[in-house]
């Protein structure tokens, strides 16, 4: 019990938290922009798994880590348009396309590691080490947590209110969500409702292919197959949980990142605690909310529906 | 010089226009110039083109061929964006506003203020002064009633400064106050010099406002003139192609036999918190129709969902023929055959996402589980049905929603009648239908009577109830009111007892007496 309480007092298990939060709410920040705007975007995984590939690839390859993490993140945004063009423009089911995709980029990835890097031995990446944030990291405890942490953390921190200004306090913003609940009467007032999808899911491809990168570059510092994870489908219960909101995601990506960073430190332990069962809380909160015993889900009306005109 | 050529020139001009959806012409080469200063009616029944031919103006559909003028110049609207650029606004049948926005923000979205918080509200506010009406701003849209969400609309593409307002039956859901109140700020607008093209099937409206007229009639034009050229039994004809045949009259019911369906002291409540249904009797025999009048909310829903046997009644029985009514999942196994005409056809009706031939096989009468679906007889089969009720188009593959809302309704009566029903029950058959289909419709249900089908019909239109019923019960706060033989009863009698009072020339029930001392 008092190692139990000990560990959950260290600064050290909310800081592997954070870290572990980090993809997740790239990519739940942009799922919310496409979701918003009424796609449900279901290849978020192959966005993530293509973005921490092509992070590896480029780093490696230029030997720089920041054009490694410009090529991640235009590895997911390519993964993005191809999603784009099946959910947008040729009214495909949207969930099909999106489960297609992540085989299909699971798949190419573990290939593609296979032939580039022999036998998928991934030479030494160069990654993104801490950054020490000077004064705010020397502040006890919280310093730990937020402030001596890779510059992901960073950007992630500012994303979320840019996030929320966008989406509640600018016309796009308003736009978008207008377009997620009503795209016919979006569409009759001259407001380009495919335009603006495309824009979202861009967006989500650029910031899930961010999270991969952070994973890859920053976190794992090398490719493995399937180093994703998962985290693309714990992000789609993410946004659920958060109810569409990118400051909810916080607490809800937070919920996630911290019961998994628990779930590690008690494996080092000797304490038998079923580490496992840990790890599946956050799920069943997740059927929760989507069963609407938690709050109910306000799901934008046009959610996964394609829009033509007649 | 150049105003005067202008003012020669109308202000915008349709030329040929042709649109094609698959195989059916919505506009078959339809041409329409509509002048600056004029209030311009397009009238014509449900299907006829109206809104096909306003939605290639207002770029929502790309004509297949003819051209486009406005201002004098050549257009081709590629998306409403173009249209508005242009000064062209339209106000949809159904308030294209969206609901879970507030009024501020649909505002906004149109491009109404200048996109900051306070703007937004000013705006909003300009809207309540405006269009003399009170709405907060901060209100969700869905929150507000449709007539109000109306008015959201038109302000907001008069606020945009446009030159040509396209408005689609707007008074569809507008009280009578409501829609003079509309046509006063509309002939104001005209006044203005700028024009309105009014969408409409009622003749009223036309003689009310309009300066000219263009009727359309299955896609094609019919002719254009001015106000007071034609009368509107000419407007009517023009419309409909043939003066609607007045109904047969109704006959005296025979009244012999056991009735074919009856209800006893049947009780239920809403499910919806509305009216519900209070120790019902009815009974309809063979050769005969039993109208149910009231207004709207004092019983319908639960009286159509005990007969269609949807549910069970709470007290009391329903048989028909004779024998105790179940569940309508057990009618084909206990051979009950009753034709079942839903109030709402988009949704109860018909599978809007269906083609026709599957919606003809829908509903009970589907064959049993084991027999395998004949697809190629199937179609043929709807095919001949089709025509044989004039649906059109009458296309086996059409799907239920591109169908307008005549033609839907006689695919509903066609899949019902198709199994030669004993007994029928309908509920506001023709309402929101245009004068031909309606006529149509209570013909069939006349003829029907006439083969001796007895049929129960439940209706909020109390011209067609006094135009087609036998007997007549009025349905008030859950009870059923008599019923009353037709000729014993005028139009004003059942006008009383659907608003709760008593009738002077029947002699009165003890029910309705204990009421009005009660009240």
């Amino acid at each position: 019990m008092q190692e139990f309480l000990e560990i959950l007092g260290s600064a050290a298990l909310y800081a592997a938290a954070v870290r572990l939060l980090v993809p997740l709410l790239f990519a739940a920040i942009g799922e919310i922009f496409a979701e918003r705007a009424g796609l449900v975007n279901v290849g978020l995984e192959a966005m993530m798994l293509m973005g921490a590939f092509g992070g590896v690839l480029g780093a490696v390859d230029t030997g720089s880590a920041v054009l490694g993490l410009i090529i991640g993140v235009a590895c997911g945004v390519t993964v993005a348009a191809i999603q784009a063009a099946i959910a947008i423009n040729l009214g495909g089911n949207q969930i099909v396309s999106g489960i297609a995709l992540n085989i299909a980029v699971l798949g190419l990835t573990s290939f593609l590691a296979l032939t580039i890097w022999r036998n998928g031995n991934v030479p030494p990446v160069p990654g993104f080490g801490i950054l020490d944030l000077p004064a705010l990291a020397s502040i006890p405890f919280l310093g730990t947590v937020l402030f001596r942490q890779t510059v992901f953390v960073y950007v992630a921190i500012i994303a979320v209110p840019v996030a929320w200004w966008a989406m509640t306090r600018t016309t796009w913003g308003l736009r978008l969500r207008a377009c997620g609940e009503d795209p016919r009467a979006v569409d009759s007032l001259g407001i380009p409702v495919l335009g603006l999808r495309w824009q979202t899911m861009l967006i989500a491809g650029a910031l899930a292919g961010l999270g991969g990168v952070f994973i890859s570059l920053a976190d794992v510092m090398t490719f493995s197959n399937d180093i994703s994870a998962g985290r693309g489908f714990i992000a789609l219960a993410v946004v659920i949980i958060a109810r569409w909101s990118p400051v909810k995601a916080v607490f809800a990506a937070l919920l996630f990142g911290g019961l998994e960073a628990l779930a590690l430190r008690l494996q080092t332990t000797n304490l038998h605690l079923p580490t496992d069962l840990l790890l599946a809380l956050p799920y069943v909160a997740t059927l929760l909310v989507y069963a609407g015993v938690v709050g109910r889900t306000v799901a934008p009306a046009a959610l996964g529906r394609s829009y033509t005109r007649a | 010089m150049t105003g005067l050529e202008q003012g020669m020139r109308p202000l915008a001009r349709l030329q040929g226009i042709v649109k094609r959806y698959g195989d059916v012409i919505a506009n078959d080469h339809v041409s329409l110039e509509i002048e600056a200063g004029e209030v311009h009616a397009l009238l014509g029944e449900n299907g006829a083109g109206k809104t096909t031919l306003m939605n290639v103006f207002y770029g929502l559909a790309r004509a297949d061929a003819g051209w486009l003028e406005f201002e004098g110049r050549e257009t081709a609207p590629r998306s409403p964006r173009d249209a508005i650029s242009l000064g062209i606004g339209m106000v949809h049948q159904h308030p294209l506003v969206v609901g879970s926005l507030t009024v501020a923000e649909n505002l906004l979205l149109g491009g109404v203020g200048d996109g900051t918080a306070s703007g937004v509200r000013a705006a909003a506010k300009a809207t309540a002064s405006a269009m003399a009406f009170d709405v907060d701003p901060t209100a969700r849209m869905d929150s507000l009633p449709v007539s109000q969400r109306q008015r959201v609309e038109i302000f907001r593409c008069l606020a945009r400064g446009v030159k040509l307002l396209i408005l689609d039956e707007p008074t569809a859901v507008l009280t009578p106050a409501e829609v003079s109140e509309l046509f006063g700020r509309l002939r104001k607008f005209a006044d203005e010099g700028r024009a309105v093209v009014l969408i409409t099937h009622r003749l009223s409206e036309v003689v009310e406002i309009a300066d000219r007229v263009t009727v359309l009639r299955r896609g094609r034009k019919v002719g254009t003139w001015p106000r007071g050229a034609v009368s509107s039994d000419e407007l009517a004809t023009a419309m409909v192609g043939r003066m609607p045949e007045p109904v047969a009259r109704p006959r005296v019911s025979k009244g012999i036999e056991t009735p074919r369906l009856s209800a006893r002291n049947c009780s239920g409540a809403d499910l919806h918190g509305q009216v519900g249904l209070e120790s019902c009797e009815l009974d309809v025999s063979g050769g005969e129709i039993l109208g149910v009048a009231g207004v709207e909310g004092n019983g319908q829903t639960v009286l159509a969902e005990l007969l269609f046997g949807l549910r069970m009644p709470a007290t009391g029985t329903i048989e028909v023929e004779g024998r105790p009514m179940p569940l309508v999942s057990s009618w084909l196994s206990a051979g009950i055959r009753v034709g079942r005409i839903p109030a709402d056809r988009s949704a109860h009706g018909l599978v809007p996402d269906a083609p026709l031939w599957e919606n003809l096989l829908t509903g009970p009468y589907a064959p049993g589980w084991l027999s395998t679906l004949r697809r190629k007889a199937a179609v043929s089969r709807a095919r001949e049905v089709l025509e044989s009720f004039d649906v059109r188009p009458p296309d086996p593959y059409a799907l239920g929603r591109e169908l307008s809302g005549g033609n839907q309704q006689k695919v509903v009566l066609a899949r019902e009648l198709s199994v030669s029903p004993r007994t029928v029950v309908a509920v506001n058959p023709t309402r929101g239908l245009d004068l031909g289909a309606q006529s149509d419709i209570q013909r069939r249900l006349s003829d029907l009577r006439s083969e001796g089908v007895a049929i129960v019909l439940i209706s909020t239109d109390l011209d067609e109830i006094m135009a087609l019923s036998d007997r007549i019960g009025v349905l008030y706060k859950g009870t059923v009111r008599g019923p009353y033989a037709r000729t014993k009863v005028t139009r004003e009698d059942i006008g009383r007892l659907m608003a709760g009072l008593d009738v002077a020339s029947t002699e009165t029930t003890p029910a309705v007496a204990a009421e009005q001392i009660a009240s």
